[in-house]
């Protein structure tokens, strides 16, 4: 079975598609990747995985179950973490703040949150800005401060919306050995991503998105070769 | 300054604070002091809504009138004791807090402003309407004070401001008070990490009414008389005026604004009308250049450390 899955998910806004009857499968373990256009429907379907919104058709199931009806802080219990193309830190909070407003979920303990937040700011190289308000980190730093805010919920599913765009390409590098040292600690990944050379570094598998449509999907090899997506990023 | 250095004054401020009644003979000041201490309890009651969570209510003085009228009821009509009946009033202001908050829920901003606005003007026309138990502009009268001697009175509603402060202190420095600052600063981004938005803000509303509810109590069983006109704008106009001028999102913040707003106004008496102007442009220009308010500033000159959460999206 597997982890997530998208059935026919269909979203409307006013007049405009967003998504459109768009399907798609997640196994456990795996890393995969969205591309598409600007205004191809990523960010809306994460919106309705993650339960910002809800759908107007189709159906997501989370190892099985339906999902689709949960708010977003139901689905962070049942183990669905999110970041934002725009990172959204509480910017008034400090760092170390921002990592304990969030809420203990099964394994991480009410004694070891500190120590748990610590460890976590540590793993992504903000240890020394604990007390630093987080508005004022750089775009990269609150990016990094951001995922780690989402690992403090001990997430199996990671929806991450565009961690790469607009950093500094060693944070780039840095965010890429994250993922996939925690990959291989059996966290699973849904990245949404126009940074195609890292993406398709990291991905097991690509899902092409055009005008809320799935257009293509394979390994990145694949997706290289496929004249869809040329269409789809070239329009000819 | 260090922080101990800061304790050790703040505890002395406390102490000549404390003894000061007994060592005056002055009443009126005493007088003055005591509705500061209503109002202060009322203004940080507010910050817990507005200041933490972000919903900008304009029906606080709203649940503090039904706290006097329901205190007010408990004595005239059954006779209870002040205390007792103070804590109804809370009580029932907690219960109030529950409603409007589930109310709000549907609203954000200015929509949330305006339909909590819409709760006081209907309370003043509630209270005006049904004479009978409200007695209507001319207030019901003869309620029974928890103490007649200024010097207690002014012990008793401040040990209910310091636990008051205490209580919403160690609330907001809790992981509770982070999460509802972090709704206050990101709804999305809140649920995001998990946190049920919808529980935290009926949650504040609950806990800031009920001590909005407990600042009624105390300021009928004070006057010995409430009416109608505790729902004016008036009252709602200080009260931002406190929480603006004070800094908040700190709890102390408002606190300080009420001292501030109501020794002014009480010492300014000589330039009448003037007063509401005057505090007016003070807040607009501790907005302007210091929107952390007076708390912010004191603690910058005194820490030189810049405090946080004065603002509000």
């Amino acid at each position: 079975m597997s982890l997530l899955k998208v059935e026919n998910a269909t979203k409307r806004f006013g007049g405009n598609v967003a998504v459109n009857s768009m399907s798609l499968e997640v196994n456990e373990g795996e890393i995969v990747g969205i591309i598409g256009p600007n205004g191809s429907g990523k960010t809306t379907l994460l919106n309705l995985i993650n339960g910002i919104i809800q759908l107007d058709s189709g159906a997501i199931y989370l190892r099985g179950k339906p999902i689709h009806n949960k708010k977003p802080h139901q689905l962070v219990r049942l183990g669905i973490g999110r970041t934002f193309q725009i990172t959204r830190v509480f910017r008034e909070l400090t760092v170390l703040e921002n990592m304990l407003s969030t809420v203990e979920t099964g394994k991480s303990g009410k004694n070891n949150l500190v120590e748990n937040a610590l460890k976590l700011l540590e793993l992504v190289g903000l240890s020394d800005k604990l007390d630093a308000r987080a508005g004022t980190l750089s775009g990269g730093q609150q990016k990094l401060l951001e995922l780690a805010r989402t690992l403090m919920l001990n997430p199996t599913l990671l929806l991450l919306d565009e961690p790469f765009a607009g950093v500094h390409p060693k944070i780039v590098m840095k965010l890429s050995e994250l993922i996939l040292d925690m990959r291989k600690k059996g966290k699973t990944f849904l990245i949404i991503s126009h940074d195609i050379h890292t993406i398709s570094w990291l991905s097991d598998r690509l899902v092409v998105m055009n005008e809320g449509r799935k257009v293509a999907e394979g390994s990145p090899e694949q997706i290289k070769q496929d004249r869809e997506v040329v269409r789809a990023y070239l329009g000819v | 300054m260090k922080k101990s250095e800061i304790y050790l004054i703040t505890a002395l401020v406390l102490i000549i604070y404390s003894i000061y009644p007994l060592l005056t003979g002055d009443t009126y000041l005493l007088r003055v002091l005591i509705l500061v201490h209503i109002f202060a309890i009322l203004a940080a009651s507010l910050d817990i809504i507005v200041g933490y969570t972000g919903q900008l209510t304009a029906g606080h003085t709203a649940v503090w009138g039904w706290g006097a009228f329901t205190t007010a009821w408990m004595i005239l009509w059954f006779g209870a004791n002040p205390l007792l009946a103070v804590l109804v009033g809370a009580l029932f202001g907690a219960l109030l807090g529950l409603g409007i908050g589930i109310l709000c829920l549907r609203f954000r901003y200015l929509l949330l402003t305006l339909v909590t606005f819409a709760l006081l003007v209907l309370s003043y026309a509630l209270a005006r309407q049904f004479t009978d138990i409200t007695g209507g502009e001319l207030g019901l009268h003869g309620i029974t004070p928890i103490t007649k001697n200024p010097i207690l009175s002014f012990y008793i509603t401040f040990g209910a401001l310091l636990i008051t402060v205490v209580s919403l202190l160690v609330l907001g420095r809790s992981r509770i008070g982070l999460r509802m600052k972090s709704i206050k600063e990101d709804e999305v981004a809140a649920e995001t990490i998990g946190i049920n938005t919808v529980r935290y803000k009926v949650l504040a509303n609950v806990i800031g009414s009920f001590y909005a509810g407990l600042a009624g109590g105390l300021y009928t069983t004070y006057t010995t008389s409430v009416g109608a006109s505790i729902f004016f704008l008036d009252h709602l106009l200080r009260l931002i005026l406190m929480w603006g001028i004070g800094g908040g999102g700190t709890i102390i913040g408002p606190v300080i604004g009420a001292y501030t707003v109501m020794l002014l106004s009480e010492y300014l008496r000589f330039i009448e009308e003037l007063r509401l102007i005057l505090l007016g442009i003070i807040m607009i220009l501790i907005m302007r250049f210091f929107p952390a308010g007076l708390h912010g500033m004191i603690s910058l000159t005194l820490m030189k450390t810049p405090i946080r959460g004065g603002k509000v999206k």
